[in-house]
């Protein structure tokens, strides 16, 4: 419920009077390690410094209790994005920020949808000073990233002293503002698997204002039949990323005309699948009504797009 | 009360400014009064609105919500470090023409906006600049008068 709340004064806006914030101790280990034993150290008043694009918001807002900000931007190789061509692996360092992606030929050759996605982050200050890494962690349901993410299946490596592990990025999200992280672990790395040539991909949504209201990524891999595999995720209209499955389901291994035919009935079911929050962008009636609109218009898309040429954007 | 003041060294404007930060400083607030240089505005304190938009290293930052201290070392351009003397920048000189500005509040950071795309673009299309521009918001509406500046004045740059 604190979330909630919390959720509707990003909305709202600051409301602040002035830009004073809370004291804090900075601290810049030069190791995760150094950073997770901070964490440790001082508990829930510990918090990481990366771009900080979110967490000076919470500081100058006040609805945080972190007195120990754990400046990481001084820690090594954390900054690197690279294409594992053996692998297939895009490897997203956690201080890489969302402009570099953005800007990446690299990415923009084997990844072109994420491209696409991080075009669209916020704006492109933000771009310049926040990072993916930080946005997966801060956990904010009305955010890009995360969706796409979902659908592309993605992994998060988390390290703290003991152990480094690695999450599906659809089990690292749990509510909103909440991950799967432990107290001191540190994210330290994100991996995109790249799409087989089959596949076809789209990122949409609806933002009036500053943060989206609906996101919603699809993802289809085409065969001989038709969609071999269908991954719809519904972004922004939940605590966190919500795979359609009962929709992907009823559509898997449907020929791209008949799955055109049905967009509008897969739209309607997707929008009775999430959970929409009513706040000053909308009643959770008129989210749907977006969330039918995106998918249905996203699965025309693509089978369009299949019917044209069999091209790809994945 | 702070906890802790960090000592830093930058350049704003091509000038040296050397001297203690407390840690929680917002950059917004020391340009504005410990360096006492006033163009660079506030207002929605939340990275929304892009007037107080500088730049750092040559990229476009939101002062608002950036720690003072982490200008350490880098350079810092606000925009009273866009005219060299008597003569202004040709964003400066398009925006008069065109009436780019009408309260004038936001234009400050529409300026330092601009003036991060064409360092990083020379020549952007129209939909290049309002794509880069939207982060920037102009309540007075003077959009198509902003971005029609811009182009001119990457046109002048070319020309030079």
């Amino acid at each position: 419920m604190q979330s909630r709340i919390a959720c509707d004064w990003f909305f709202v806006g600051s409301g602040l009077e002035d830009g004073s914030m809370n004291d804090f101790v900075l601290h810049q280990p030069d190791s995760i390690e150094g950073a997770s034993t901070l964490l440790t150290q001082h508990g829930e008043e510990a918090k990481i410094l990366a771009g900080g694009s979110e967490l000076i918001l919470l500081l100058k807002l006040g609805v945080t209790d972190c007195r120990h900000l754990i400046d990481v931007k001084g820690i090594p190789n954390l900054d690197r994005l690279h294409y594992d061509s053996i692998a297939q692996l895009l490897r997203i360092g956690p201080l890489v920020t969302h402009r570099v992606i953005e800007c990446s030929k690299e990415v923009q050759e084997h990844f072109p949808l994420l491209v696409d996605m991080e075009r669209q982050v916020a704006n492109v200050r933000i771009r310049n000073i926040g990072t993916l890494a930080g946005n997966l962690c801060f956990a904010e349901p009305h955010a890009d990233p995360g969706t796409l993410l979902v659908a592309y299946q993605a992994r998060i490596k988390a390290r703290n002293p003991e152990r480094e592990r690695t999450l599906e990025v659809s089990d690292f999200f749990v509510d909103f503002y909440e991950t799967a992280l432990d107290k001191n672990e540190v994210l330290s790395e994100i991996e995109i698997p790249k799409l087989g040539p089959n596949f076809s991909g789209t990122y949409l949504r609806f933002c009036p204002g500053e943060r989206p209201i609906v996101g919603l990524a699809l993802i289809i891999g085409w065969n001989g039949e038709g969609a071999e595999e269908i991954r719809i995720v519904l972004g922004c209209v939940g605590p966190k990323p919500l795979r359609a499955a009962e929709v992907e389901e009823s559509l898997t291994g449907k020929p791209a005309d008949e799955i055109l035919a049905r967009s509008t009935e897969a739209g309607e079911k997707a929008a009775l699948l999430c959970d929409p929050t009513e706040d000053i962008w909308g009643s959770v009636e008129y989210k749907r009504q977006i969330v039918k609109t995106l998918v249905t218009r996203g699965l025309s898309e693509l089978c369009q797009r299949k019917a044209a040429s069999g091209g790809t954007l994945a | 009360m702070t906890l802790q003041s960090i000592g830093i060294s930058l350049t704003i404007n091509g000038k040296p400014w050397s001297g203690e930060v407390p840690a929680e400083e917002v950059l917004l607030d020391f340009l504005r009064y410990r360096v006492g240089l006033t163009g660079t505005k506030r207002s929605c304190e939340s990275q929304v609105c892009g007037a107080c938009t500088v730049l750092v290293d040559g990229r476009p930052t939101s002062s608002c919500s950036f720690l003072a201290f982490e200008t350490r070392n880098r350079s810092v351009t606000t925009v009273e470090g866009l005219a060299a003397g008597e003569h202004l920048d040709p964003l400066q000189v398009a925006f008069i023409r065109n009436v780019g500005a009408q309260c004038g509040y936001c234009t400050p950071g529409q300026l330092m906006a601009a003036k991060a795309l064409l360092l990083e673009n020379p020549s952007p299309t129209y939909e290049q600049i309002t794509e880069w521009m939207k982060g920037n918001i102009c309540r007075c509406g003077c959009y198509p008068a902003i971005s029609q500046s811009i182009l001119e004045a990457a046109q002048e740059n070319q020309n030079r």
